[in-house]
């Protein structure tokens, strides 16, 4: 596969050092777990994030995928990277958690004011590093408020494949993995969810 | 190439994964239409401001995956009951396998009938029994559930006694006292066959019995400042409260062990007691789980009706324990108003009701 514009970001962690880790949590080792945890949750937040648009129950999403990790450790498969399972279980828990608020009929109401600590202190960093000025940083947290709530609006899967691949940055063999579609679907998915963002953002961007 | 076939392309040529033929078709066909090359630009612009998104700063998950962690899930729980060396007296084998049936027939309920919204507090509040108190007058009837849960239901009401009353005394020896005061139902002779009942109800109309019990957790404090004002003036709530599920659970023949109280033992004490309180969760379910898993490592009985609302027997002596492990407001007793909905947030809570069995 050619390499990708996007993938390996920052931040991740690599399968091998992951490896250890994992053999070490998998005989009890909580420290090696918290260790995965720390290397692995800033994506695992950002994915339940950009799901549900809620911190709140973004980091309740977070916490419960790394428990379920940590709980089903046995039935990892080494080949398989953990980030891509981790991205796994979290997706179901996100689906599960829109189906339950379905369930009671409530609306779910994107969280546009998704400007918690955590993106404050991105925002501050982002400040000291490239001082652009006030205007431009106000515009971009407008335009990030539109695309957040303009993905809220998205069909569930076609959301999945915009986060994971647009937003987190993920090869399509990684998505196809993670949600468990094959490739082709990943490839007709995408092109199509990226026509209904592009279409609820036309002219706003 | 068409319009239509180059804009169903144009995903995978921003990512470099179209073949090399239609990359070249699409090319050429870019070169020349004017509305397809603003498609395409339009399509990075999102892509590069989609990319742009920061990168959310995560809050500590640690800490609440560590207490997360520390819980034990139910299913631990459960396999611990099998796989745990049991003493060889036949009482604890018995109760260990009940509790686990008990437990079981939970673990099929909570799913199955979770939610069923008919089942709901208002039918309670008509003084209804809780339902485990299968074939009482309730408006909540296990009827509506499955055989094989009122089968674990009644196992399980009878170890209460069995053991329960035992271990609860034992706890209840008194540090820090908070007093406690249950009412003792007036019980309408109506609801009674059982002749005994009698004597609870002619009881002395200071029918409020004194108890006390350790406990530090604030909110059984303020509970229990609740539970004493309400008591004052709306005895007729408890009145409802019907004792018939221990009388009748009494007669049931059992295995003839001198542990287990006899009927009149029970009836001496004040009858179930059931308040409602609402806890404040993250996830009603997991919290319903692990509420289930605690009474029932205490040989406890829970049942749920709705994935909100859990009714639980525990031994009186066991409440500030509970309180103190699941704080949650109490609402009062089985009068009180069930949450307003609906709520701003998705709901996030479970109530309990709890009904007190008397220690004897």
């Amino acid at each position: 596969m050619e390499p990708d514009p996007v993938s390996n970001l920052p931040g991740a962690s690599s399968p091998s050092a992951d490896a250890e880790l994992i053999a070490r949590a998998k005989c009890g080792d909580l420290r090696a777990f918290d260790q995965l945890v720390l290397q692995h949750q800033q994506t695992v937040f950002a994915v339940a994030l950009r799901m549900l648009g809620s911190r709140d129950e973004a980091q309740d999403i977070a916490q419960d995928a790394f428990v379920r990790a940590f709980r089903g450790l046995g039935s990892f498969r080494q080949e398989a990277k953990l980030s891509t399972w981790l991205v796994s279980i979290t997706m179901n828990l996100c689906r599960n958690r829109r189906r339950w608020w379905m369930r009671r009929r409530r609306v779910i109401v994107a969280s546009l004011d998704d400007s918690g600590n955590g993106d404050e202190r991105a925002l501050k960093d982002e400040i000291a590093d490239l001082a652009p000025s006030p205007a431009l940083l106000a515009e971009r947290s407008d335009q990030k408020r539109v695309i957040m709530a303009a993905l809220q609006t998205l069909d569930e899967e076609d959301r999945m494949v915009i986060v994971l691949r647009d937003i987190q940055g993920y090869a399509y063999e990684e998505i196809a993995e993670a949600l468990g579609w094959p490739l082709g679907t990943v490839k007709s998915r995408l092109s199509r969810a990226r026509l209904q963002l592009r279409a609820r953002l036309d002219g706003t961007l | 190439m068409n319009c239509a076939t180059s804009q169903k392309q144009l995903s995978l040529y921003v990512d470099q994964r179209l073949a090399p033929q239609d990359r070249e078709a699409l090319d050429a066909h870019l070169v020349g239409c004017g509305s397809c090359r603003e498609a395409l630009q339009s399509l990075q612009q999102m892509m590069t401001a989609l990319r742009a998104m920061e990168r959310p700063e995560p809050p500590a998950l640690l800490p609440g995956i560590h207490r997360a962690l520390e819980h034990a899930p139910w299913w631990e729980t459960l396999a611990q009951r099998f796989l745990a060396p049991w003493p060889a007296s036949l009482p604890w084998r018995g109760l260990a396998l009940a509790t686990t049936a008990a437990l079981i027939g939970l673990v099929v309920l909570v799913p199955t009938y979770g939610i069923k919204r008919s089942v709901r507090l208002a039918s309670l509040k008509d003084g209804g029994a809780p339902a485990f108190q299968a074939p009482s007058t309730s408006s909540v009837k296990l009827s509506q559930t499955t055989p094989f849960a009122q089968a674990s239901a009644k196992a399980s009401s009878r170890l209460l006694r069995a053991k329960d009353f035992a271990e609860a005394e034992r706890q209840s020896t008194p540090t820090e006292h908070l007093e406690m005061v249950t009412s003792l139902p007036e019980v309408k002779k109506r609801n009674e066959t059982v002749d005994d009942t009698r004597r609870v109800a002619d009881e002395p109309k200071a029918a409020l019995r004194s108890q006390t019990f350790q406990s530090s957790a604030p909110s059984s404090a303020s509970y229990l400042d609740g539970a004493q004002g309400r008591q004052g003036g709306k005895d007729d709530a408890f009145s409802d409260a019907p004792i018939g599920a221990i009388a009748r659970d009494a007669e049931t023949p059992r295995d003839g062990k001198s542990e287990t109280p006899s009927r009149e033992e029970v009836q001496r004490q004040s009858g179930p007691a059931l308040v409602q309180m609402k806890w404040a969760v993250a996830q009603p379910l997991a919290a319903a789980a692990e509420v289930i898993a605690w009474v029932g490592a205490r040989q406890g009985f829970a049942v749920s009706t709705d994935e909100h609302h859990l009714f639980i027997t525990l031994p009186v002596a066991e409440l500030p324990q509970f309180l103190k492990q699941f704080p949650g407001d109490v609402l009062g007793g089985p009068d009180a108003a069930p949450p307003a909905g609906p709520l701003s947030e998705p709901a996030r809570w479970v109530v309990i009701s709890l009904q007190l069995v008397p220690t004897p």
